[in-house]
């Protein structure tokens, strides 16, 4: 969709809003000419009394004309400021739901700060194209056009000495505008290169400390920050100018009103009234005018901003349900891997390659193998986290493609590597998939997880917030939540992706156990780096390198005497110095 | 440390009188400014007023209609002649006519006016830069003293907002707010006043809508006021959602989330769009009735100053004044409720900036102990510590003579490298001294103790700068040719030579440029730059080739030679070659030898070197 396009369909939602919004600005700058034309007749009358004539309804009508631009202004500013908005809500809500069903590899390609800038500056600068830009657009034209055609029909000759200025100033006042956008953006890049210094210094805090390095950081700093206050000046120097300038045009055009209007008067071709009809225009159309000079940039930034947002909304989702959908509730946990390979976008190595095994309902599959051997990238597969290939994965002898990825993703609960908690209290993290659980399946799930006599000493309990705002949990704390998270499901397919790696051997293990109880008519996929959480497992798949190297039981494995068996020994020697003697 | 958790109540104050009390010593050099700023509102006011007077005089003069007769000079003042300095105004030159003469003045005026309200923009930008830099500066300084422990627990995103965007936010206080606020309040009282003086029933007329006005404006500000600071905090949550949901989109999807994440979503979006809708009425509602105000004030004044001047009591140049300066007079209300936003986000930044200072720094000694030439012996006297309430070391002594080399090693989590940072003074002991010479590091300076200390990393950090930044670390007392020196020594000149531009070649963002055992070879070369009389290291155990790996021994031999040495080991080779080594556990030492010794005790060095020595077999 091209940004025009995208504009016009966010319009189209709204249609009435936008018409009845530029209708009433076209009102306003039809009433805009009443008041000069009505103080011009008051003055007339002034200049002119006749013995009958009261001022009293000359000044009526000057009341009545500010009474009506007044309900104008009002009732088209909130009307199209109040659409600006609308379309605003609707393009975040947009963006919002389309982010969500976009894979993992398109966050992993594109960063957070990327992404939340198209969020809130993108959006912002639509909206402000969308209100004042589409306001301006409706009402400068006929505005000074109007203006235009009652003064040269008053006078042409000073209309055109007062009119001539504008066009010349906008122009001005664009030229500025470029200065200034250049200005502002030195001053942009010299903040970005402020914040580099301060999250080096942050990041390197120790090698700076231990080395005594304060004062030549604080000097590195100094330049930086004295850079960044020569822009800013620069920009103050601009921007300073700009302002008298503007001022300069009513100044300028008021000078021609005297000037040649007393000129006119002297020649008889003027009265005083239409002096004042002059004034009165020229002091009320200089801001609509300048409006116009920034109405183009609003445009433009408007455009280029929804061509930004284009590039997320337009980009189909590869992970979800096609065509050719089976209509499953949800999945029994019978998992079928059949020569499964896969390769990572942008790579040219494959993760996985002929991984084949199968998984029924109760049975435990313990993965394990070193760093980059491909655990993490096999258990992604299942719940289609990652873009599985046709013919490879079957749930219940279904390809997992043609499974509804709400069925699956229901029937499956997965405790990621990295835990990742909400800013929400403990209870609405625990309760993430099924908001709604009662706090009695929280605690439990909590329990199960062995987090809740920690909870409980917490001064607010489960309602502690956690996250970027709330206190900071241990990375055992945090694993264990996110294992709460997904034992409250109690779902079919359990996935627990080295997820108790910080938690410490005593505590792993005995949460597994209580886990092995639980097990029962479920599958379970545990990859871990500690052999002791696999041990029971009924199945253990040994990775090197995205193959499967070894596959049997823990018995069957160490009788081998293999990669299983070398990790075996080199941990249980850990073990033992760790404990102490 | 819950920082956080203040920022959604800070927004609603406009003004906070202790806050510009703290602002103030910053501001404070820099005084000149504001009060040539301040001094320049009066007078950017008296000549605003002239242009009104101009046209004023010049209508008079054109003895259109009704009125008064105003041809010659001496009456073109007229009832305007009463304001100072007036006639002198409108007594043109010979040869010149009056209007072509007040047009001269005109012009004239208006360049200076602008002139001086392009002066004082630039000193107001000026005192708010000048105290920025000062404040950041202030900040960055204060943040360099921060102990340890606090950035562990601040993130550097936090560090970095409070530096750039929170004091840039407090600037805009400069440019648009308070002082803005108060030209601008200065302006009406002196154009009313003016008013009033001219002629007291007229201006009594022009001031009718006046204060309706006000009240009107006081009533939308505080309504405005409401519905912005509404307006702030649904928009910070609708930005933490989205960027929560980005961060943890996969968590979303994995629990089928995003149907309940969009209803939450789109319920805060619309009482944020709602909450605009308020805003947007208040502001219609307010800007309309600026205008209106304004238009009918021109009414009220033509209809009873026009009846004045029907009756011949008022010029039409009077009129006109009153017309002209009204207009003026409004003016400052366009912008008012921009400015209280501007004035509401800057006290929020300003609050968190104060808040970042407020944090204790690390304490220093108050006479400090000069240390002179150093002979190298390192005390560990009944040390404990404890990360929160973590014991990492308990009740640890060992004394380590000059010139010795000692490794330490240990299973994961026996404190090794906390012995390092507490002998740095990184972190302080709970109980106990340590004594480098017999003197407690405590009675030096930080700065002291570390120019005889070098500290190797487990992680090396790269500096962006080039490569003999990254060596030298910007000391100006070491050259060129002792940087070459110090990287020839541990075997780093290899790594300058590989490169395009040597010792000047530019470190790419944290090092990213450089292999893992380069980047050790380099801070070599840095510890040995230093020069210094004890070396700490903590050995790396990124894995790296052979061929680099005996590079890396070689280097750290040559690195120790001559100094006091402390390495917490991984490798084997380090471990062989060394005076002694401590085995440490659970925060103690728990034997002590050298690897022949040990071995033979067949104790917890013994199994640990098993472990090694099978991984190592395995690998």
């Amino acid at each position: 969709m091209t940004p025009i396009t995208r504009l016009l369909s966010y319009l189209r939602r709204v249609p009435e809003s936008y018409l009845l919004g530029a209708a009433l600005t076209v009102l306003y700058s039809v009433c805009f000419q009443l008041v000069p034309l009505s103080v011009r007749g008051l003055v007339g009358q002034i200049e002119s009394p006749t013995p009958q004539s009261s001022l009293a309804l000359g000044a009526l009508w000057v009341i009545g004309a500010a009474l009506l631009l007044a309900v104008f202004r009002m009732a088209s500013r909130m009307v199209l400021f109040r659409t600006a908005r609308e379309i605003e809500y609707q393009i975040r809500n947009d963006l919002f739901r389309h982010l969500q069903t976009l894979p993992q590899s398109f966050f992993a390609r594109n960063r957070t700060g990327d992404l939340m800038s198209r969020g809130v500056n993108d959006i912002n600068s639509i909206r402000l194209f969308l209100g004042m830009g589409l306001m301006n657009i409706f009402q400068t034209p006929v505005l000074v056009l109007g203006a235009l055609s009652v003064m040269a029909w008053v006078d042409w000759r000073l209309t055109l000495a007062v009119a001539i200025p504008y066009p010349i100033f906008t122009f001005v006042v664009r030229l500025y505008g470029r200065r200034l956008h250049a200005a502002s953006l030195a001053t942009q890049e010299q903040l970005g290169a402020v914040s580099t210094t301060v999250q080096e210094n942050a990041a390197g805090v120790l090698v700076a400390r231990a080395y005594h390095m304060e004062d030549r950081e604080r000097e590195r700093f100094e330049t930086e920050n004295q850079g960044l206050y020569s822009r800013h000046m620069r920009l103050a120097i601009v921007q300073g100018l700009m302002q008298p300038t503007i001022g300069m045009l009513p100044a300028i055009a008021l000078l021609m009103v005297l000037l040649v209007g007393s000129w006119r008067v002297e020649a008889g071709a003027l009265s005083l009234k239409d002096l004042w009809l002059f004034y009165i225009y020229v002091m009320m159309l200089t801001f609509p005018t300048f409006m116009l000079g920034w109405v183009f940039a609003l445009a433009q930034r408007g455009l280029a901003s929804l061509q930004r947002l284009g590039e997320v909304l337009d980009r189909v989702p590869s992970i979800r349900d096609r065509s050719d959908v089976e209509p499953m509730e949800g999945v029994l946990g019978r998992v079928q891997v059949e020569d499964l390979s896969f390769v990572y976008p942008d790579r040219e190595l494959k993760s996985l390659s002929g991984i084949h095994f199968r998984a029924s309902p109760g049975q435990t599959i313990g993965i394990v193998g070193r760093v980059g051997s491909g655990k993490s990238t096999l258990v992604n597969l299942i719940p289609r986290v990652l873009e599985v290939p046709d013919g490879a994965i079957f749930m219940d002898g279904v390809d997992v493609n043609r499974v509804p990825l709400l069925a699956l993703r229901s029937s499956i609960a997965m405790v990621p590597q990295e835990s990742f908690l909400f800013s929400a209290t403990l209870a609405e993290n625990i309760r993430f998939g099924c908001p709604d659980a009662p706090l009695e399946e929280v605690r439990d799930a909590a329990r199960r997880a062995h987090l809740l006599d920690e909870i409980e000493d917490l001064p607010f309990g489960l309602d502690t917030p956690v996250g970027e705002r709330g206190i900071t949990l241990s990375g055992g704390q945090r694993q264990r939540v996110a294992l709460a998270r997904a034992l409250i499901l109690d779902p079919t397919i359990l996935i627990l992706d080295d997820a108790l790696s910080s938690v410490d051997a005593m505590t792993e293990e005995s949460i597994l156990k209580d886990l092995r109880r639980a097990r029962e008519g479920r599958t379970c996929f545990i990859v871990a780096h500690r052999l002791t959480a696999i041990r029971d497992a009924d199945y253990i798949l040994v990775l090197e390198e995205g193959q499967l190297a070894e596959e049997g039981t823990h018995a069957e494995l160490l009788r081998k005497g293999g990669a299983y068996a070398e990790i075996h020994k080199q941990q249980q020697l850990e073990a033992e110095i760790e404990a102490g003697t | 440390m819950e920082l956080g958790l203040h920022e959604e109540e800070a927004i609603g104050k406009v003004y906070d009188g202790r806050l510009i009390q703290r602002l103030w010593p910053f501001l404070r050099p820099y005084r000149g400014l504001l009060a040539a700023a301040l001094l320049l509102v009066p007078v950017r006011a008296v000549l605003e007023s002239v242009p009104g007077i101009l046209i004023g005089v010049g209508l008079n003069s054109l003895n259109l209609g009704g009125a008064a007769d105003a041809a010659s000079p001496e009456t073109a003042g007229g009832m305007l002649a009463r304001i100072p300095g007036v006639s002198a105004l409108t007594s043109p030159p010979d040869g010149l006519s009056l209007i072509s003469w007040l047009a001269l003045l005109f012009g004239a005026f208006t360049l200076l006016s602008l002139a001086l309200e392009f002066g004082r923009m630039l000193a107001m930008a000026w005192l708010g830069q000048c105290g920025m830099r000062d404040l950041r500066s202030a900040l960055f300084d204060h943040v360099q003293r921060l102990p340890m422990g606090f950035f562990d627990r601040y993130p550097v995103g936090r560090l970095v907002t409070r530096l750039t965007n929170d004091i840039e936010t407090v600037s805009e206080m400069f440019t648009g707010g308070i002082v803005a606020l108060i030209g601008d309040l200065l302006l009406m009282v002196f154009f009313a006043s003016m008013l009033f003086w001219v002629d007291p029933r007229l201006a009594l007329v022009a001031m009718g809508v006046v204060p309706f006005l006000a009240i009107a404006a006081t009533v939308f500000r505080w309504k405005v006021r409401e519905a912005f600071r509404e307006v702030r905090i649904k928009i910070a949550r609708l930005n933490t959602h989205l960027q929560e949901t980005i961060s943890g989109m996969k968590v979303v999807q994995l629990f089928a989330r995003e149907a309940r994440n969009l209803a939450d979503f789109e319920e805060t979006n619309s009482s944020h769009r709602d909450s605009w809708f308020r805003s947007i009425r208040y502001d219609a509602l307010l800007s309309s009735s600026v205008e209106l105000s304004t238009n009918l004030t021109i009414a009220l004044i033509l209809w009873f100053g026009g009846n004045a001047v029907i009756g011949g009591s008022l010029e039409i140049g009077v009129l006109f004044l009153f017309v002209d300066w009204m207009r003026r007079f409004f003016r400052p209300m366009q912008d008012l409720s921009a400015r209280y936003s501007v004035m509401q986000s800057s006290m929020a930044s300003c609050e968190r900036v104060f808040e970042l200072l407020d944090v204790e720094p690390e304490s220093s000694h108050a006479a400090p102990t000069r240390l002179g030439e150093l002979r190298g012996e390192v005390e560990f006297d009944s040390v404990s510590f404890a990360y929160g309430e973590e014991t990492v070391l308990d009740d640890l002594s060992f004394r380590i003579l000059p010139g010795e080399r000692v490794a330490i090693v240990g299973p994961t989590g026996a404190g090794k490298t906390t012995v390092l940072k507490l002998l740095i003074r990184l972190y302080e002991p709970q109980r106990g001294s340590i004594r480098i010479d017999g003197v407690d590091i405590r009675e030096l300076s930080r700065g002291e103790l570390r120019s005889h200390l070098a500290y190797v990393l487990q992680d090396v950090f790269l500096f962006t700068g080039d490569l003999k930044y990254n060596i030298s670390l910007g000391r100006p007392d070491i050259s060129d040719a002792q940087v070459g020196e110090a990287a020839a020594v541990v075997h780093a000149d290899h790594v300058a030579h590989r490169l395009p531009d040597g010792y000047g070649q530019q470190v790419l963002e944290r090092g990213l440029n450089f292999s893992a055992g380069e980047r050790q070879l380099l801070s070599f070369a840095r510890a040995l730059a230093q020069q210094p009389q004890i070396l700490l290291l903590d050995e790396a155990t990124a894995n790296v080739d052979t061929q680099t790996e005996a590079l890396i021994q070689d280097g750290l031999h040559r690195l120790m030679e001559g100094k006091t040495s402390v390495v917490v080991a991984h490798r084997l080779s380090t471990i062989q070659d060394v005076d002694r080594i401590f085995v440490m556990q659970h925060g103690r030492i728990r034997e002590t030898g050298t690897h022949e010794t040990l071995l033979a005790e067949r104790g917890l060095y013994w199994r640990l070197y098993q472990l090694q020595y099978e991984g190592a077999d395995a690998a």
